[in-house]
């Protein structure tokens, strides 16, 4: 059955239409307002005439791609692709201002592709076992999940806790409008139709993010065009890149995790990961000015999160986020029904998507670090052609998301009050964050209280939702008492050199 | 920073007390242990201490003044606008030129074959990912829709 699969897999057309998907999925990802989701819906049309093995790894190959190519401009023009590299921009970009963009991007590359792949094996090995697990998340645990993640604002707030809790609490309160999950009473909508859903977080994202940067650059525009990026030619070195694979190791380990519990995607895992990153790290502080650490953490999680998400798909037929629905669709246009029986039934053809898979993330690998070239030659043009360039597709990427025009003044307005954020000290990470995770969060915690009518003490009495908890308010304090500890000990030795 | 900070915090404040404020008009669900106001009301009071603590903090702030450079921006936002305003009526591919040309007016771009290339190529290369390889529409205007 394995050489069947082999001989399914590597046949001519196969591969060239693995690397065709791989590619547009790297172009898609790059692409701030064309997510992974989109990419792979607006091709799934194409799958319909193919062999089953041959559409599904095009989709495949372009999901892996897409969450990939995300961090290429995250880290060049400090706006993430995909929301799953909204992560990677905090140290991608910085690094790559330093003149790094070329040991930026190969760091994401190999991340990338070892967390995708090393998640693949994961997939095969351990996808009954952990498939059950995670069928044991329900509301509180899933609340949990959320609060954990949403505890990470404090360590991502950079110079002042106070602005980046009240940046990431706005985003919740943003993520409240629309219609209440619960129980469809319309909130904060104001009477306008394009609120009953609440607001879109790719639109705030793109204008956060790239309109507010954009907006940035033209102070200085006029006068220092000349003052370019010099570019490092220097590369990954053996050393620096053995220091990273542990954090590629526990983010892989992590956003596998993340990606089999559904609804937690791609976006989750990276915040997660990067902070458990800093958290392990030695050197913490370095963490927001270009860290390789903190531009793998997110990348390798990331990545990791697709063969994750793919667990539950293939064991139990269920999607965890958007694009394994998409997927889950392409493999019912072909016959199949993912589920127990697929594995006993047409086990030829999980195979071959197993190693069809493997072969997607080698191909980031190869497709990316001999893309790189081409890539940071982004940062040559001049700012005075990109900026205007920037602009633009913030419009029509913001638009293309669902064809709607209300979405280009939401990024608009981001993009206006993301620049005075920027100026003023306030950090914009948490307010993605907090868009991402507010439903997850809310709709959750009222579920569990109908569960348990009311006590608070489901959060307590479950371990996985109590360990979860335990970790987000330490995750949450441990800054704060980091900075009064050092204010102390600061105050201290100010009134013992008095 | 400092009197930014103080505006901020009111701007939070009163923030805090509007989204509270509205809460109290929504409906409680029978059956329900929390209705659709738990969560914004919970929020905002959080939002309303926040606002209280970044007060006390911007005492603590310097007073020094920022670079003022913030015009060159201003008036790209400004232009922004009427951008949109030109997508809504004209459409994405007659406008985008347009304010491509603006954008490089107003930069003091000097080599003549830019204001050529750089608007044609943006929008056609647009055009061509967005419409022609993915089919994602790109908005029309009024005028032709």
């Amino acid at each position: 059955m394995l050489l069947q699969a082999f001989f399914d897999v590597f046949q001519f057309n196969v591969i060239g239409i693995l690397i065709l998907g791989v590619i547009s999925g790297i172009a898609i990802g790059s692409l701030p307002g064309l997510t992974a989701t989109m990419g792979v819906a607006l091709l799934l049309p194409l799958t319909f005439g193919m062999s089953a093995v041959t559409g599904v790894l095009l989709l495949i190959g372009i999901y892996f791609g897409a969450i990939y190519g995300g961090s290429i401009s995250a880290i060049l023009i400090n706006t993430p692709g995909t929301p799953s590299a909204a992560a990677t921009t905090m140290d991608g970009y910085p690094l790559a201002q330093q003149g790094h963009a070329k040991k930026a991007l190969m760091v994401s590359t190999i991340s990338s592709g070892v967390g995708g792949t090393i998640s693949v094996f994961f997939l095969i090995f351990f996808a009954p076992i952990l498939a059950d697990w995670a069928l044991e998340f329900s509301a509180a645990e899933s609340f949990a999940l959320a609060i954990f993640g949403l505890s990470i604002i404090t360590s991502i707030a950079g110079e002042s806790m106070v602005k980046g809790l009240i940046t990431g609490v706005a985003g919740l309160l943003i993520a409240t409008m629309g219609l209440d999950p619960v129980s469809g009473f319309p909130r904060f909508t104001f009477g306008e139709v394009n609120l009953m859903n609440g607001l879109n977080f790719i639109p705030v994202m793109i204008g956060l993010f790239a309109a507010s940067e954009a907006f940035k650059s033209m102070e200085s525009i006029n006068f220092q065009d000349k003052v370019k990026v010099t570019l490092n030619k220097a590369g990954l070195k053996w050393p620096e890149f053995k220091r990273i694979i542990p954090t590629i190791l526990r983010s892989t380990g992590l956003g596998t995790f993340i990606g089999m519990i559904p609804a937690a995607g791609g976006d989750v895992a990276s915040f997660v990961s990067y902070n458990e990153a800093k958290r392990f790290s030695k050197k913490p502080e370095e963490f927001g000015k270009g860290a390789l650490e903190g531009i793998s953490a997110p990348e390798a999680a990331n990545n990791a999160t697709t063969g994750g998400a793919m667990i539950p798909l293939l064991t139990l037929g269920i999607p965890g986020d958007a694009v394994t629905a998409v997927l889950l669709g392409a493999f019912l246009v072909q016959g199949l029904q993912p589920g127990p029986l697929l594995f006993q039934n047409h086990g030829e053809v999980v195979y071959a998507l197993f190693i069809g898979m493997i072969l997607a993330n080698l191909l980031i690998i190869i497709c990316g670090l001999s893309g790189i070239r081409l890539f940071v030659k982004v940062l040559d043009v001049p700012k005075k052609y990109l900026t205007p360039t920037i602009l633009v597709l913030c419009v029509i990427g913001s638009y293309a998301l669902n064809n709607n025009f209300f979405d280009v003044w939401v990024m608009m307005i981001s993009g206006i009050v993301g620049y005075f954020m920027q100026r003023y000290g306030f950090p914009a990470s948490p307010v993605i964050l907090a868009l991402i995770l507010g439903p997850m969060a809310e709709s959750n915690l009222r579920r569990a209280l109908v569960m348990s009518e009311g006590s608070y003490s489901i959060f307590f009495t479950r371990p996985i939702a109590c360990t979860l908890i335990i970790l987000a308010i330490l995750t949450l304090f441990t800054p704060l008492f980091r900075y009064l500890w050092n204010n102390h000990k600061k105050r201290k030795a100010n009134s013992e050199a008095i | 920073m400092k009197t930014a900070e103080q505006i901020a915090s009111f701007i939070v404040m009163i923030l805090a007390v509007a989204v509270y404020a509205m809460t109290l008009q929504f409906p409680s669900l029978e059956g329900f242990e929390t209705g659709p106001a738990f969560f914004p009301k919970m929020l905002s009071i959080v939002f309303f201490i926040l606002g209280v603590l970044l007060f006390l903090q911007s005492f603590r702030s310097s007073n020094d003044k920022l670079p003022e450079k913030m015009r060159d921006a201003l008036i790209i936002m400004v232009l922004m606008l009427v951008y949109l305003y030109l997508v809504t009526l004209l459409g994405f591919n007659i406008s985008t030129p347009i304010i491509l040309v603006i954008f490089l007016a107003f930069l003091k771009v000097r080599t003549w074959y830019s204001y050529i290339a750089l608007p044609i190529g943006v929008t056609f290369f647009v055009y061509l990912i967005f419409q022609v390889f993915l089919g994602v529409p790109i908005p029309e205007g009024a005028m032709f829709g």
